[in-house]
């Protein structure tokens, strides 16, 4: 399909009706559901997924290229309720049957949507080189070969867990066959000659990726759409990491140029249309405001869920990658400028200036392009286990979640609150707002419910620490701190492994669809989660670092250069929220400087924090473990909720209130200007962080104009040749961003990067826009 | 040494090329209507009151030695600025963000090291220092030991001047300096005198030395409607630079009244003007562009 045919289609969707409903999938499982249900696990989800897919409607729509559609209905009242229904007949349950079932999950709202019986996880990447390089039939005759040798022994889970993959290979194949039977009986139809000899290409294309591998720029990116349709609508296992893109397509993109059967534009449409096709089945809204209505009504799976594609970066060795395929991708994302895909650009020293522009300049249109340093990610990973060939590989399979496509298990997640271990050092390990009450007193500190979702979410206390009274100097304060870091990422592990023996247990011959196309679950008849990939990692976001930062410098300052208060005495107006003297939160959030502003005592607790976090994160870190801790800087939109378990800290942040978010300042406190921000952040020590956004925005008068562009590609360039990790922006004013939340028929498609996913401004909620909004503005 | 600073703003990207760190000094000879700086203009420090975040605390009553901070019997705030020597104890006190003090005393190694601190960015953006003002020229002794100090960095010295100082008193300066920005108001002389309280003529004779010195020139002109927006005297400008060699560009800014605001703060008041339109600011544009001097509307 052409741009143009493409931007008509982009703006009908901004007018799509979010009740839109792919219902057929609810159909289809409603009524498989008695059909298998005397089968085990796997071969009863290769059952579901064979019934659905023989099922749902095939058909295309005018002028595309890319073939793969699902019908979607605005369901009728009593479709809706029998939908809605289903989520509280399979959930309504205790939340320790939930962990049976299951094991874990991401969000009540993710929960909802679930079939008990046929769930996915999402969040992971599969062995995309792998599946052009063999196809489907490949995978299918790997699985046929571990099955043969597992015949004349007794290992009946195994077995099923083969069976099931199989299953799974033919009936996306049969999916994919009944595109070609589709294309066929419109190619027949078909009055335009032109359009009839596409189609029947098309048909010729579906018959041959429907098992073999693809033999060119097209039909690998037709495959990969199959597999993303079936995968995001019908499997709900969204959140994929495409991985290097313009890696694994070149050689199919190169044979094509070379043999003269592709011009650049067309490879170009090509992937403009397959950009098109991830956005076309998401619905108009934002997971992450869950007070939508958008999103209270969804009865869809991976909805809202974006895919990660890595661009540029440094090949194995050490060699610049990027290369013409690099260019069009990020051309393509400039052009649409939609919220999906999510590119991500992997820069490195060196990076070619052509390329290097091409990016800021797309990014300062606010494309959804964001950039990671390969000079800091590649080291920070193989600290934490991940062999120097596979750090090269790394790429992203949730919103800052470093990731190593098809080898790696899907996301798991620890929100880490970095100040909550502040607050306890203050206090000798108690948290003044545990009343004891709303916490199940439990050995293993994390309630059940924090432990399958990964948060923090109450007041917990910590372990005994020196009095404050006792403290001399920082360093006293900062062991303690170090001693309840340890303490809380202690007791999680411990809790972890206790869960994760259950869940051994639980899932033994479940399968999920993702299995079929990972290093080591086929061979090793294991989900990936239970310990089928080489890789398993928790990702611990830590949150609120420049809260913490800053609290470490009012202190220093107040307490220990001038003598202004005591520790104590600070402590006690911290625990009662200023009561006594409000005065001093003011003069503590005004007149102590801020992180954000290279001011270097200031910024130097930056590395001190960190480096406690990193080492007390390695420390429950072992070899006989089978998920590893992966510290990452990203509190993603939950710097707020975090807040409400923490009492006042020394920033002058009151009790409840929300901590920092990501990597950024405290809001508002940086004042300095864009430079002075990016070298206070460029002194965080990444190479031993392996992940979390950098959010900027910038007045578009600092940036317009070709002497703008220089500008903003000198900035990045000189932030990432410092150490910086990431940086995603946005170009817009606060006036611009005031006048979208009134008028939001004018701004449809203004699209902001939030944290490591996009939104449309418009469909965002009040309180998201808002946090868009008191952003610092540099200009 | 010490200069006399009202702030110093980082990454400054319009007063000059790339990413900069621009000083602006505090003091000016002239007094430009229009001054968008306005709390640079005195050479003595100044305290900055934001009404609109006092919250009648009282600190600063009790902070000023000189009892020049009060709050009347009906909650009012006043306070006798006319008697202020800038000691800067209220602005200490005041926990709000309701006072500042513009005009600290920074010594020229202060001034290096900060703009040091970018020093990479502006390699890779082709930036460097820029010292504004006010009239960096009122402190030129100051301003050459800072720019010696970045120069044995390799950091690009940009001058922002209005020029109406003796050129014995200043020519030395030029060994250090890569650039100057320099400010046109008009080039009637009466206008210039009604407008800005001086005379042009040494300003033109200044600038006409200028162009015989190894040194780039960025020339300024704020557009001021109904003071210096007619193509007479753009064009009469036009004619004075097109002999100069060194003049990179021409650089029209238009008339916009952020300085009202600020001006009201430190208790002026300045006349508001009317900003010119985009087409009026491309008419007049196009009297340096058909000289072939590079001109841009910023």
């Amino acid at each position: 399909m052409a741009s143009k045919a493409i931007k008509n289609k982009v703006n009908e969707w901004f007018d799509k009706d979010y009740r839109l409903t792919f219902y057929e999938r609810i159909e289809y499982l409603i009524e498989s559901e008695p059909l298998f249900e005397n089968l085990s696990y796997a071969p009863r989800y290769g059952k579901t997924l064979e019934y659905i897919l023989k099922r749902v409607s095939v058909f295309i729509q005018p002028e595309e290229k890319l073939i793969g559609s699902v019908k979607e209905v605005i369901p009728t009242e009593d479709e809706y309720e029998k939908g809605a229904a289903l989520t509280k007949d399979w959930w309504t349950i205790p939340l320790e049957e939930i962990q049976q079932k299951i094991s874990w999950f991401y969000s009540y709202g993710w929960l909802k949507r679930r079939a008990p019986w046929f769930y996915s996880f999402g969040h992971l990447g599969l062995l995309w080189e792998e599946m052009l390089e063999k196809g489907l039939g490949g995978f299918k005759q790997k699985a046929e070969n571990n099955l043969q040798n597992l015949r004349g022994t007794e290992n009946k889970e195994a077995k099923e867990f083969l069976e099931g993959a199989i299953l799974c290979y033919d009936a996306m194949s049969l999916f994919i066959l009944r595109y070609a039977d589709c294309v066929k009986e419109e190619a027949e139809k078909c009055s335009d000659k032109v359009r009839a000899e596409e189609l029947k290409r098309l048909e010729d294309i579906c018959k041959h990726i429907s098992y073999h591998a693809p033999r060119n720029l097209h039909e690998a990116l037709q495959l990969l759409w199959f597999i993303t349709l079936i995968f995001m609508k019908v499997a709900g296992c969204g959140v994929l990491d495409y991985g290097r893109m313009d890696q694994y397509l070149y050689p199919f993109y190169k044979k094509d140029i070379d043999k003269g059967e592709l011009t650049k534009q067309e490879a170009l449409d090509l992937i403009t249309e397959f950009y098109y096709k991830n956005n076309e089945i998401m619905a108009p809204t934002d997971h992450m405001s869950q007070e939508l209505e958008a999103v209270l009504y969804n009865l869809e799976v991976a909805y809202d869920d974006p895919n990660y594609i890595m661009i540029g970066g440094l090949l194995e060795g050490g060699k610049p990658g990027v290369n013409e395929l690099s260019y069009l991708f990020i051309e393509a994302a400039h052009d649409l400028k939609l919220r999906n895909p999510f590119v991500v650009v992997r820069y490195y020293d060196g990076i070619e200036d052509a390329f290097w522009h091409k990016v800021c300049e797309a990014m300062r249109d606010n494309a959804t392009i964001v950039i990671y340093n390969d000079m800091t990610m590649i080291e920070a990973l193989q600290k934490y286990g991940i062999d120097e060939k596979d750090a090269y590989e790394y790429g992203f399979y949730g919103c800052n979640d470093p990731h190593i496509s098809g080898k790696q298990s899907g996301l798991r997640q620890l929100w880490f609150n970095l100040v909550l271990p502040l607050v306890l050092a203050l206090n000798e390990g108690k948290n003044p707002l545990n009343l004891g009450n709303d916490i199940d007193s439990n050995e293993l500190l994390y309630t059940l419910e924090d432990r399958m979702i990964g948060l923090m979410s109450k007041p917990y206390s910590g372990v005994e620490s020196m009095p404050v009274r006792e403290m001399k100097s920082l360093d006293d304060l900062l062991e303690a701190y170090r001693t309840q870091v340890r303490f809380l990422l202690e007791k999680y592990r411990e809790a972890f492994e206790k869960d994760f023996a259950l869940e051994k247990k639980c899932n033994n011959g479940r399968i999920r669809i993702e299995d079929c196309f990972m290093e080591g679950t086929i061979e090793n008849q294991i989900t990936w989660n239970d310990g089928g990939t080489k890789y398993h990692h928790i990702i611990v976001q830590g949150s609120g670092l420049a809260t913490v930062i800053d609290s470490l410098a009012a202190i220093k300052k107040q307490v220990f250069m001038d003598g202004a208060i005591t520790l104590e005495a600070l402590v006690c107006q911290l625990n009662s929220n200023y009561q006594d003297d409000p005065e001093l939160q003011i003069m503590l959030k005004n007149k102590v400087d801020k992180f954000g502003n290279d001011i270097d005592w200031v910024d130097a607790f930056a590395a001190k924090v960190v480096d406690i976090f990193c080492d007390e994160v390695e420390n429950v870190n072992q070899k006989d473990y089978t998920y590893w801790l992966l510290p990452t800087l990203s509190s993603d939109r939950d710097f707020t909720s975090m807040g409400r378990i923490l009492t006042s800290t020394p920033d002058g942040r009151k009790t409840g209130d929300g901590i920092s978010e990501n990597q950024s300042p405290s809001t508002g406190a940086d004042q300095n200007g864009l430079t002075a921000l990016l070298n206070s952040v460029a002194k965080i020590p990444f190479n031993r962080i392996t992940g979390g956004p950098l959010n900027i925005r910038i007045h578009p008068s600092a940036v317009k104009g070709d002497k703008g562009l220089e500008i903003l590609k000198a900035a990045f360039r000189t932030f990432f040749e410092d150490g910086g990790l990431q940086i995603q922006l946005n170009v817009v004013s606060k006036e611009d961003l005031l006048e979208a939340q009134q008028k939001p028929e004018k701004y449809k498609n203004l699209c902001i990067r939030v944290t490591g996913y996009s939104a449309y401004f418009v469909q965002m909620g009040k309180k998201a826009q808002d946090e868009v909004i008191n952003r610092t503005e540099q200009h | 040494m010490l200069g006399l600073i009202s702030r110093v703003q980082r990454f400054s990207v319009n007063d000059g090329p790339g990413i900069r760190t621009t000083v602006f000094v505090k003091g000016c000879n002239l007094s430009c209507q229009w001054c968008h700086n306005p709390e640079t203009n005195n050479k003595r420090p100044e305290v900055i009151f934001y009404e609109q975040n006092c919250t009648l605390c009282g600190k600063c009553i009790s902070a000023c030695p000189k009892s020049l901070h009060q709050i009347t019997e009906n909650g009012i705030k006043t306070f006798d600025r006319k008697n202020c020597d800038g000691c800067g104890k209220c602005v200490e006190a005041c926990i709000y963000g309701a006072l500042e003090l513009v005009g600290t005393q920074m010594d020229s190694q202060h001034i290096a090291d900060i703009a040091l601190k970018d020093l990479k960015y502006y390699k890779n953006s082709g930036g460097g220092l820029t010292i504004s003002g006010g009239e960096a020229l009122l402190q030129k002794d100051w301003v050459k030991e800072v720019f010696e100090k970045t120069k044995t960095h390799g950091i690009h010295n940009a001058l922002d001047t209005a020029f109406n100082v003796k050129w014995e008193e200043i020519q030395d300066l030029f060994e250090v300096v890569d650039l100057v920005l320099l400010d046109s108001k008009c080039m009637n002389d009466e206008m210039h005198k009604r407008y800005t309280g001086v005379s042009n003529k040494q300003i033109l004779e200044n600038a006409k030395k200028l162009s015989k010195l190894d040194v780039d020139i960025i020339v300024r002109i704020p557009v001021i409607t109904g003071v210096n927006d007619t193509l007479e005297n753009m064009k009469e400008t036009a004619e004075f630079l097109s002999g100069f060699e060194n003049l990179l560009q021409v650089e029209l800014l238009p008339y916009h009244s952020y300085g009202i605001e600020k001006g009201k703060c430190i208790g002026k008041e300045n006349p508001v003007f009317e900003t010119p339109t985009h087409e009026h600011m491309f008419h007049l544009n196009h009297c340096f562009t058909e000289k072939n001097i590079k001109s841009i509307v910023v």
